[in-house]
């Protein structure tokens, strides 16, 4: 399995899938740290740390750590629903932003037949 | 058990002054779907100076301080955007990253539509357009006038304006004839919307005040005299 889902809704993608992920979505570079997005709040995309680190915190909650792979916000985005945590990440991680249009397109066009299976195990959860 | 919030976009108070609102409710239902909602508390942000920008924000209830951090690392308010208005909107067509922080100045509802998906709309539905179009017109004038008070007026003056921009956007008309400005603004807000020290804005204020212009109740500011502002203003027109 090339992206494993895990009990906090962090989609875990191999390598392989990082790349090819990388090539149809935009990127960005945080050079100063920042707010993915609020505890409470539905992701507006999905975000794929390529590189760096960040966390997801919650009020009295131990921190969760993300490093490269981990793809966040994407279950909420999907199902319309509020993200148990906040997201952050450190100056210096670059992160690939996945918008639902651009995951749609995953999904019901032939862009990659991986990917396209991938997303569609991923979002039965949705 | 909770309610659930009902976000479709035919049931937003604000869908008539919208860039939506020409849409039928088959098309509006299409949005529904795409878009996602949530509601930032006072001093969240919608999106930061030179982030990459992800589609078009739109402001269902609440007001958002739209920000500009100079070298000097000063702030300055570039626009407050209210109910019905839209942000992020110039950097879907110039493709840069945003040149401005939007922080919600109360709890704020807004929902997001992603690029590709209002671009699409655009595409499809000219009225969208047209409708966006407007918008920044309206911005760029309004960008127009604020460069040219700058320039031209005292800061008398530029305080004159911008109580009467606010009335107009955010004034509530009270039984004893008075207006209320319903936007709580600090005084450092409105001081840098002006382009002056927190000092000389709370000064002039004070002369607003015993000039019979204006009153406070609290934070909130009530205009008595538009007709005086008017003058005090130096408008051009």
């Amino acid at each position: 399995m090339a992206a494993t889902i895990d009990k906090n809704n962090i989609v875990h993608v191999s390598t392989e899938v990082l790349q090819k992920l990388s090539s149809i979505a935009e990127e960005h570079d945080y050079t100063t740290e920042a707010e993915l997005y609020y505890e409470n709040h539905t992701p507006v995309v999905a975000y794929l740390i390529l590189e760096g680190k960040g966390k997801l915190f919650k009020k009295r909650r131990k921190d969760i750590s993300l490093k490269a792979g981990d793809l966040i916000g994407l279950i909420e985005l999907f199902n319309h629903t509020p993200s148990a945590y906040g997201a952050h990440v450190q100056s210096g991680t670059k992160v690939l932003f996945l918008d639902r249009s651009t995951i749609n397109e995953i999904i019901e066009e032939d862009i990659d037949e991986d990917l396209k299976r991938i997303f569609q195990d991923l979002l039965v959860h949705a | 058990m909770l309610k659930k919030q009902d976000n479709s976009c035919s049931n937003c108070a604000s869908l008539s002054k919208g860039v939506f609102c020409s849409l039928a409710k088959e098309e509006l239902a299409d949005i529904s779907n795409h878009k996602v909602t949530n509601t930032y508390k006072k001093g969240q942000t919608l999106f930061v100076q030179g982030n990459h920008p992800f589609g078009l924000y739109c402001i269902s209830s609440g007001n958002i301080k739209v920000t500009k951090v100079g070298a000097d690392g000063k702030e300055s308010i570039v626009r407050i955007a209210t109910a019905g208005d839209v942000l992020g909107h110039r950097s879907l067509f110039t493709d840069q990253y945003y040149s401005a922080t939007a922080t919600a100045l109360e709890d704020t509802k807004v929902c997001f539509l992603d690029k590709k998906f209002i671009m699409k709309v655009i595409q499809d539905k000219p009225s969208v357009s047209m409708n966006i179009i407007e918008k920044l017109s309206a911005d760029m004038g309004a960008a127009e006038s604020k460069l040219s008070s700058l320039h031209q007026k005292n800061v008398r003056e530029r305080l004159a304006e911008l109580l009467l921009l606010l009335k107009e956007s955010h004034g509530e008309e009270m039984e004893d004839g008075r207006t209320k400005i319903n936007l709580k603004l600090t005084r450092e807000e409105m001081a840098t919307m002006i382009g002056t020290a927190n000092e000389t804005l709370i000064r002039f204020i004070s002369e607003f005040k015993e000039a019979g212009l204006l009153e406070q109740e609290g934070k909130t500011i009530y205009i008595k005299n538009e007709e005086d502002l008017m003058d005090w203003a130096n408008l051009a027109y």
